[in-house]
């Protein structure tokens, strides 16, 4: 019988990953009793911890023997101590202080810790000082007495922060690109808003210095960025423009934005093919320049009245499917997946408003996933349409229930949990050459799911125990029936006497405990780290992250019962860790035997 | 040195942080309690857990009586001011009557500064709008109906805790132990 290993639980790095998770866990469940008793403890306790901590983590960076990542690291959490400490004397002498001084002040002890480039400290200084200095303006009200101030001290202080970080800290430069959209956008809106002229300066201020200096450095990849950033400011200028100048014109108004959209950004992508001969980065601004025409267009179809609507969407659909069957020239393919979305939301959106049920509209959708995953796109492409698909599901199946909050919603919460469940025995699928070219967007969709059904949970937990009682079974079927099939077609294959039993275990405890969903999330840990993508492997991490942190405002249970039942899933990996580790290692010994 | 460095880094910010306490605790041991009436919302924030959104009965004074005009008492008084200075007049047992706003400091009676984030002199307030409890306390502190400040001479103010109608001390705290954590009906 051949061996089916898609999740490989005695991969090495999976053992070492169930390792640190297994103390994680531990530390986890100390913390949410912390966190949750935190206002019970008294405030001489309270005022202790954040400064013994930065004192301990201070006295362990003093080691010899500590590399320079985790010297950061241990630097970085003194710096957040810094901020807890002064956050807990601001909770317990409740004296109303003013925000800004709080921010101030921690920037200011966050200072001295730079004397050995640190990138957590400075990447916290950047955060604190421009709170700080927003919340001083707003809270002097000199916002309001002074805007063009406080346009020049962001602007400045902006700028200061970007020299720092292409001096010593360049891995942050992408964040500081993202930050200059956001200071671009807001002003060139502002700009619009009240035609003030520092606005508009502001709104190119930045970007134009910061594109120069890459330009300069020959930094391409950011160029690009900042060059795409920069159009779609112009872009927002260009369309306020023009529909200041048609007012009195019909839906055709979008056609031509659309249309002077493409011409811009094929300006820019050309713009960018001369100054950078050897780049590929000119793709940026296409794919960015495809997507807002689609957006334009999208707009053009769902102004128009309900038919001609859903003959434009099918027609924008088909265009889409041929140009992507057809072409292979990249600019065309993002039109042509904008396209494809725009004709496909304005089909679906009036198909819902003419026939008004939903059933139809995901019935569509379904054969729009179909058709999708015949042109073989790209995987990004097939996640949207899964998400859509997985998103008109929920929305019918909470439309059945007219009363979300009623006694009947328990149906419904029962109803959601059957369609997480269809979508997560997606990742029990044979791997087959035809599912192969699309297992990160089936793997990202049942991360998304869980993370919905997480967040779904806390608030339909509120529903009364009472009216969900009877069926209360299928809530504990659906994953044991999900991890049967688990066990018979891959743990048992793989694993062996007690190994197997141990994960076996450790499901039903998840299980019993109510979130089973974290087992899933170590099978996609298991690809992940065997396919070495990192796309899914980080977004798993989130997952994993969001979905404990969501555990703690679980009110169902008592902060004790949770934290323990935390704990003891630790110990049980911990358990699992050393029995692989110990398995791993007796197979060797036969192996060289 | 360098060596020690982050160490005396972290012993000098320790040090500014009990300074920092110090200053709080001397306030609060050399500061006058007074007491305003409450007029309390109870909110629940997800980041925060269970707190007390406060609102307080300040009385205050008819802005006629600042100055000339309504708008010119509010022009020199409250607009674009983050604090107002304001006198508190007090009953025997240290509730707040009435207040009036005092920018020349022309009244007598105790000091209390009012902040004023809103730009609006029906949303000023003194130290803070919100009362943190642990989670599970909030039926018991929903009986408050005062809100006791410690205020030292310049009208520095600090929210020390929440009284019931007689002003008597609500005891929540000491309702309920810690490893019960979060009740299920909340």
């Amino acid at each position: 019988m051949q061996l089916r290993d898609d999740y490989p639980l005695r991969n090495t790095l999976f053992i070492q990953h169930l390792h640190i998770f297994s103390y994680v866990f531990m530390a986890v469940s100390i913390l949410y009793l912390i966190a949750a008793n935190w206002l019970m403890l008294p405030d001489s306790i309270q005022l202790v911890i954040p400064p013994v901590i930065l004192l301990v983590t201070a006295w362990f960076s003093i080691k010899d023997n500590l590399t320079e990542g985790v010297r950061q690291t241990l630097h970085s959490v003194c710096g957040l101590m810094v901020g807890l400490s002064l956050a807990v004397i601001g909770q317990v002498y409740q004296t109303g202080a003013d925000s800004y001084l709080l921010f101030l002040i921690w920037t200011l002890l966050l200072l001295p810790w730079l004397y050995r480039p640190n990138i957590g400290i400075f990447a916290l200084i950047c955060i604190t000082s421009q709170l700080s200095l927003f919340l001083f303006f707003k809270q002097t009200f000199w916002l309001e007495k002074f805007p063009y101030l406080y346009l020049f001290a962001l602007n400045l202080l902006s700028l200061i922060e970007f020299w720092m970080c292409i001096k010593k800290y360049r891995t942050l430069r992408f964040v500081f690109i993202a930050w200059f959209a956001a200071i671009s956008i807001i002003g060139m809106i502002q700009f619009l808003s009240n035609d003030n002229i520092p606005y508009l300066i502001s709104a190119f201020f930045l970007g134009i210095i910061a594109f120069y200096y890459f330009f300069k450095k020959d930094d391409q990849l950011c160029a690009s960025l900042m060059a795409a950033i920069l159009g779609v400011t112009a872009t927002i200028w260009l369309v306020d423009g023009i529909t200041n100048l048609f007012k009195d014109s019909n839906e055709f108004i979008f056609l031509l934005i659309a249309g002077i959209i493409f011409i811009w950004f094929g300006l820019i992508s050309y713009f960018l093919i001369k100054i950078f001969r050897q780049s590929h980065f000119y793709v940026i601004p296409l794919a960015i320049g495809a997507w807002l025409a689609g957006l334009a267009l999208a707009a053009f179809t769902l102004v128009f009245w309900e038919t001609v609507s859903l003959i434009i969407g099918v027609i924008f659909v088909v265009i889409a499917s041929v140009l992507l069957k057809k072409s292979q020239h990249y600019f065309i393919r993002q039109f042509a997946y904008c396209l494809f979305i725009s004709g496909q939301t304005a089909f679906l959106f009036h198909l819902g408003s003419e026939t008004n049920q939903i059933l139809w509209v995901l019935i569509a959708q379904f054969i729009v996933l179909c058709i999708s995953y015949l042109l073989k796109p790209h995987w990004f492409f097939i996640l949207i349409q899964m998400l859509a698909t997985y998103g008109i599901a929920f929305i019918y199946l909470l439309q059945l229930d007219h009363s979300l909050w009623s006694i009947h919603s328990s149906q419904t919460y029962l109803n959601l949990t059957l369609l997480s469940y269809l979508v997560f025995s997606l990742v029990l699928l044979p791997k087959s050459e035809s599912i192969v070219l699309y297992e990160r967007s089936i793997l990202l969709c049942v991360l998304a799911v869980i993370l919905v059904a997480s967040f779904f949970d806390t608030f339909m937990g509120l529903v009364p125990e009472s009216s969900i009682d009877q069926q209360i079974w299928i809530l504990y079927l659906l994953p044991s029936i999900w991890l049967l099939c688990f066990s018979i077609f891959d743990l048992y294959k793989q694993l062996k006497g007690a190994a197997f039993f141990a994960f076996l275990i450790f499901g039903i405890l998840l299980i019993t405990l109510g979130y089973f969903e974290i087992f899933i999330l170590f099978i996609i840990l298991t690809w992940a780290l065997k396919k070495k993508d990192y796309i899914v492997y980080g977004v798993t991490l989130a997952v994993f992250v969001l979905v404990l942190w969501q555990l703690y405002y679980n009110l169902q249970v008592t902060f004790l019962a949770k934290s323990a039942s935390i704990f003891i899933s630790g110990s049980v990996l911990l358990a699992l860790y050393w029995l692989l580790q110990h398995e791993n290692q007796r197979n060797l010994i036969e192996g060289e035997k | 040195m360098k060596k020690y460095f982050s160490l005396i880094l972290a012993l000098a910010t320790i040090l500014f942080f009990v300074a920092l306490v110090g200053k709080n605790e001397w306030h609060l041991h050399h500061s006058k309690s007074i007491f305003i009436q409450l007029k309390p919302v109870d909110p629940r924030s997800i980041l925060q857990g269970d707190y007390m959104a406060l609102a307080y009965e300040l009385n205050l004074q008819s802005l006629k009586a600042v100055a000339g005009s309504e708008s010119e008492a509010l022009d020199q008084v409250v607009f674009n001011h983050s604090s107002v200075p304001a006198k508190v007049i007090l009953d025997s047992q240290n509730r707040v009557v009435r207040t009036v706003l005092d920018i020349n400091n022309s009244f007598a009676g105790q000091s209390l500064i009012l902040k004023n984030p809103e730009n609006r002199l029906q949303a000023l307030y003194p130290a803070s709008r919100s009362f943190l409890f642990a989670d599970g306390l909030a039926q018991c502190y929903e009986k408050a109906k005062y809100a006791e400040f410690k205020v030292n001479q310049k009208g520095e103010a600090i929210l020390f805790d929440l009284r019931g109608e007689k002003l008597q001390s609500l005891n929540c705290k000491q309702q309920k132990n810690w490893w019960k954590g979060t009740i299920k009906d909340l």
